[in-house]
């Protein structure tokens, strides 16, 4: 489904922002605070851990694939394609011949098959309810839960997420045309996405903060994620060490080229305090993988109405975190794949072990830690269950459509442009009245480019 | 002494009185008699000869591991765990896992576990990562010439195998001094060799597992089915990128039939090795060939699905390059869908006594699967068109119609060992069959069934096309099977399996059958599908002689969230835990060394660490590499 989705399609992290940003940090206090769930009451702790075993495998997996004039429709090409390295699961064939373990040949996910009934409620309780914010930020869910969401929903017009004070949180805000999936507002959610590097990514040589340092690399990450060139403000090499550009030489670079395989004379690495790692834990820039200790947390938000025009809500459905804990060279990723692969012929009616838990978070299998908070019956974020994490490891750790197990980074559109099949014209124009921030970015561009 | 320890003497104590005290001592001679009276009166009777001192006591075979508890915390979770301590006839052994090396681990110029090519040269991802198996299996010690080597398997694809050089302290500790990949390129390489034994004439005996359908290489239409998806890396071995290699290159590069048959190695003077694939006993998903006694019998187990369990005679003692081969029948005596089932075996010949060079020169014509057989679809109640027979072997394959082209038993039997074996009657229905070790005193062979499913039960669905022989209860947590060994004079040997009969069997918490989980509250709660008190997927196994104790490792997945190794003693029937392995690895190559130069060893890999599950309470990265090692040293036990 790569390269389908067209301006229409488009939700924007700054738009959803934008609304967060304008309430300010000080109307989030406003919301009740009594019934945040604590650890014994979650049903994962008391319980079996999976009510439905097959639980990796979510709702989307069971979809119809025929219309019912027997025409096919083909949405499992949405994960299921043949992948780039270093994904080594190529499940292209699903798309032609869907091979399940017997348990999950039944659909569990009830709660689709027969939805619970609409619930009457007026437009003004209705747009009251969307409009209160949910999130707690700095606020632990529960005792054991392994991250406290610390993001602001802030970003400046950079995207750099700020806190009150101004000071930067490290989160910085993308936007990504979504997935095909409940993010589309016609499917009556929208959603954000915000990324962050460890400390040492965000600092220069001598240990010092530097957003200059951060944002050339975020740039290189952009670069090895997206497989493309990407533009940076212009860049003297020399004081980095590192030929950016892939000129050969160290001048000034304008873009972060994408050289794969790497260079053997001029390697591209990550510079400032980052370029003093281990290479071999904490990671380089090798295409289609992550840093070790990059984080990515996303908001699956309820839909707004604002002059006519339907814009994500201040309300959350879902916060979605996830952080690589462990950097995979591609030899090791293709062992690991292959070896799963061996395991699934051999015992194709074995379900796949999800271990962790909703609070702890469950890994992927691919070097990611994944974990999540979900809206309950009174409308707070709790902990999900390790069910409900379960369906995110299914997509998120196994499918050809993903690059080191992410959707949205590897959509993501420049910080520095418009995306390319926006611009110029009147969609552009569109684009950049919902986007100020990035379309201010974008006239900088076009100026660096001159 | 710890408490335990005392415990257990004192329990062990009378059944030495009762049982293995000393023959009593010969009466003592008769003395000699008096000499006569003189006539008219009796002379006095002699004095009675003294008795002979009593006979010792026989030096009593005490063999008690303290066991060790399924580990419940984070903390133990992430370790190896042994037992402290072990009572080993009249004296207390500390005992420790030691880890000789880890996958990735640097010695001298060789880093263990680095995957070469046929050429030598390292095998590398397109970032220039090494190849570096994360799966130890299988690890032998060799003593040639007064020195000491280990030949360790890793099973990846490709395959491979190191040899290091073992230096051994004054108290037995095992250091590896030097190592080095073993060549394989005479034979074309090494595919996923998985478990191995030690042969009675000091030779390393390796296995390759899960070699690909020859039948879906010939009409494969991408690289992917001319390989199989997982060994698409195979082709790495010859310099090829599976990337951009087509189905042509693949099946250009690639033979299905080299693949599948007992590797042995043999170390001469000086380090030096010699490699020989032994294509005369046949092809399958073999897991382990183990020798008997007599040096010419040898079981090989498969492992997998509808698989078949098969001996080898060879011609000459000591040499496995000529013989026959044979497959098992199993009768099942127990009533079906029972558990702890039992069953009468016979032995059915496949083809004819066969040369490995002969084997082999079909391999090298390029002999294909559809020259061995005829094949017709199967139809869906599991029957063939007239003139062929219906088989169900493998998973990947399930049922199929076959018909055996003229003058082609040879390669049957020795290519396509499994299918024919199915094709002459024999059983094709055993699962996942892994470890094997005998026991020579009691004349018994113990085999695991690391899961009792599939075509090994009653009726399943995976019995489509085939005849049901076995009919056992379904156990996730799989079983230990005991075969009675006897002489057989028409195959001619003393060492074939006559029965089977369940020894030890998993306890199944969730068998939907009759539920029954571990409670919330309890540790073991949501994490361990059968009971910690037994064992659960027994894979690997070997046994202490004179200590009639059987070592079980385990493969678990979920069925037991930290795999162990138990020591069950085949006279009381006491079964103890005495190593467990952090979450999501495996045991493997569990194997027992009675006297390496005055010292026992328990021999046990420990297999992608955080590998099969629990990955996210992976901390260190370095974690996740194998362990190669083992429990001891410990005093000399033959």
């Amino acid at each position: 489904m790569r390269g389908l989705v067209g301006a229409g399609l488009l939700i924007t992290a700054g738009a959803a922002l934008a609304v967060a940003f304008a309430r300010g940090p000080g109307t989030q206090s406003a919301a009740p605070r009594a019934n945040v769930p604590r650890v014994s009451e979650a049903p994962a702790r008391t319980g079996p851990s999976l009510a439905n075993l097959a639980a990796y495998l979510p709702a989307q997996c069971y979809a119809k694939t025929r219309r019912a004039d027997g025409t096919p429709r083909n949405s499992c090409a949405t994960c299921h394609q043949a992948p780039l390295e270093p994904n080594y699961v190529d499940d292209s064939d699903v798309q032609l011949e869907l091979t399940i373990p017997r348990f999950a040949a039944t659909n569990r996910w009830t709660n689709a098959l027969v939805p619970p009934a609409p619930v009457a409620i007026d437009d003004d309780a209705l747009l009251a309810y969307v409009r209160t914010d949910n999130y707690r930020r700095g606020e632990a869910v529960s005792a054991a839960v392994a991250y406290v969401p610390d993001c602001m929903f802030a970003p400046d017009a950079q995207g750099w997420d700020r806190d009150p004070s101004g000071a930067a949180t490290g989160w910085r805000a993308y936007t990504a045309p979504p997935v095909p999936g409940m993010f589309w507002p016609t499917n009556g959610s929208a959603g954000d996405a915000y990324i962050r590097l460890p400390e040492a990514y965000r600092r220069d040589a001598s240990g010092a903060p530097s957003e200059a340092i951060y944002a050339v690399n975020l740039a290189i990450l952009e670069a090895m994620i997206r497989r493309t060139a990407i533009a940076i403000t212009p860049t003297r090499e020399a004081l980095l060490g590192v030929d950016l550009d892939g000129d050969g030489r160290l001048g000034i670079a304008r873009r972060v080229a994408y050289v794969w395989p790497p260079s053997p004379t001029r390697p591209l690495r990550y510079v400032g305090q980052a370029a003093a790692l281990d290479r071999t834990t904490a990671g380089w820039p090798a295409a289609g993988l992550y840093p070790t200790g990059t984080e990515i947390v996303h908001s699956v938000r309820y839909l707004d109405v604002d002059g006519g025009r339907v814009r994500p809500a201040a309300r959350m459905k879902e916060l979605r975190y996830m952080k690589k804990q462990r950097w995979l060279s591609y030899s090791a990723l293709d062992l690991a794949a292959k070896n799963e692969q061996r395991e699934k012929e051999q015992d194709p009616d074995t379900l796949r072990r999800i271990y962790g838990d909703g609070e702890r978070g469950i890994g992927t299998g691919t070097g990611w830690l994944m974990l999540g908070f979900i809206e309950d019956a009174t409308g707070t974020l709790r902990a999900q269950t390790t069910e409900e994490t379960a369906a995110c490891i299914g997509c998120h750790g196994g499918v050809g459509a993903t690059t080191d197990s992410t959707f949205s980074f590897p959509r993501k559109v420049s910080w520095m442009a418009p995306p390319r099949f926006l611009a110029p014209g009147a969609a552009a124009r569109r684009w950049r009245r919902r986007v100020p921030h990035l379309a201010r970015s974008g006239r900088r561009w076009r100026r660096l480019r001159k | 002494m710890a408490n335990h320890v005392l415990e257990r003497l004192l329990v062990i104590v009378p059944l030495i009185a009762a049982g293995c005290a000393g023959d009593s001592g010969e009466p003592g001679a008769p003395g000699s008699n008096g000499t006569d009276g003189t006539d008219g009166t009796n002379g006095t009777n002699g004095t009675n000869g003294t008795n002979g001192t009593n006979g010792q006591d026989a030096l009593p075979r005490i063999l008690s591991f303290a066991p060790v508890t399924a580990p419940t915390t984070d903390a133990d979770k992430r370790k190896v765990i042994t037992s402290p301590e072990a009572l080993i006839d009249k004296a207390v052994v500390p005992l420790q896992y030691r880890i000789e090396a880890r996958s990735g681990d640097a010695i001298g110029n060789a880093v263990f576990g680095r995957m070469v090519d046929q050429a030598g040269a390292t095998i590398t991802g397109s970032d220039g990562s090494p190849f570096i198996s994360p799966s130890n299996d299988f690890s032998s010690i060799l003593e040639v010439n007064n020195t000491l080597y280990e030949i360790t398997q890793f099973e990846t694809q490709p395959g491979g195998m190191y040899l290091s050089q073992l230096a051994q302290d004054a108290a037995g500790m095992l250091t590896i001094t030097s190592t080095r990949p073993i060549d394989f390129s005479s034979v074309h390489g090494l595919w996923n060799p998985c478990a191995g034994s030690v042969t009675p004439w000091n030779t390393h005996l390796g296995s390759e597992e899960y070699p690909q359908d020859a039948r879906q290489t010939e009409t494969g239409t991408t690289v992917s089915q001319v390989m199989g998806s997982f060994n698409v890396n195979m082709l790495r071995y010859f310099g090829v990128d599976p990337a951009t290699a087509t189905a042509a290159t693949a099946r250009a590069a690639f033979k299905p039939y080299y693949y599948g048959f007992p590797v042995e190695v043999t170390v001469g003077a000086g380090g030096t090795t010699a490699v020989k694939k032994h294509y005369a006993m046949g092809r399958r998903a073999l897991e382990l060939a183990y020798v008997m006694p007599d040096r010419k019998t040898v079981y090989m187990t498969d492992d997998g699905t509808n698989d078949s369990l098969q001996m080898f005679v060879a011609k000459t003692a000591g040499d496995l390059s000529e013989g026959r081969l044979y497959a098992a029948r199993w009768f099942q005596t127990s009533p079906a869908g029972a558990h702890h089932g039992t069953a009468d075996l016979f032995w059915v010949e496949l083809g004819s006594s066969a040369r490995s060079a002969d084997v082999q020169a079909l391999v090298d014509g390029g002999i294909t699967f559809s020259q061995i057989f005829d094949t017709a679809p199967l139809a869906t109640d599991g029957t063939c068109p007239t003139g062929f027979k219906s088989v169900n072997v493998d998973a990947a394959i399930a049922g199929e119609c076959l018909a055996l082209k003229t003058g082609m038993e040879l390669a049957a039997s020795r290519l396509e060992s499994r299918r024919y074996a199915a094709y002459l009657g024999a059983t094709t229905e055993f699962r996942k069959i892994e470890g094997l070790t005998y026991n020579a005193e009691g004349h018994r062979l113990y085999l695991s069934l690391s899961e009792i499913n599939n075509g090994a039960i009653n009726n399943h669905a995976r019995d489509l096309g085939g005849p049901n022989h076995m009919r056992l209860a379904e156990n996730k947590c799989g079983a230990v099977y005991e075969l009675t060994i006897t002489r057989d004079s028409v195959i001619g040997t003393d060492y074939v399996a006559s029965n089977a009969r369940a020894l030890l069997e998993g306890i199944w918490l969730q068998d939907p059958a009759n539920p029954n989980p571990y409670p919330a509250g309890s540790p073991y709660a949501g994490k361990n599908e059968c009971a910690v008190s037994a064992i659960a997927n027994p894979d690997n196994l070997t046994y202490i002689p004179k200590y009639h104790v059987l070592l079980v490792g385990e493969d678990s997945t979920g069925e037991h969230q930290n795999d162990a190794v138990w020591a069950y003693d085949t006279e009381s029937g006491s079964l103890d835990r005495i190593m467990t392995t952090p979450y999501g690895a495996e045991t493997s190559g569990v194997y027992f060394y009675p006297n390496l130069r005055g010292h026992a060893y328990i021999k046990t890999q420990v297999q992608h660490p955080y590998g099969e599950s629990d990955q996210n309470m992976m901390m260190d990265p370095a974690e996740l590499r194998s362990y190669t090692g083992y429990i001891g040293p410990l005093p000399a036990m033959n």
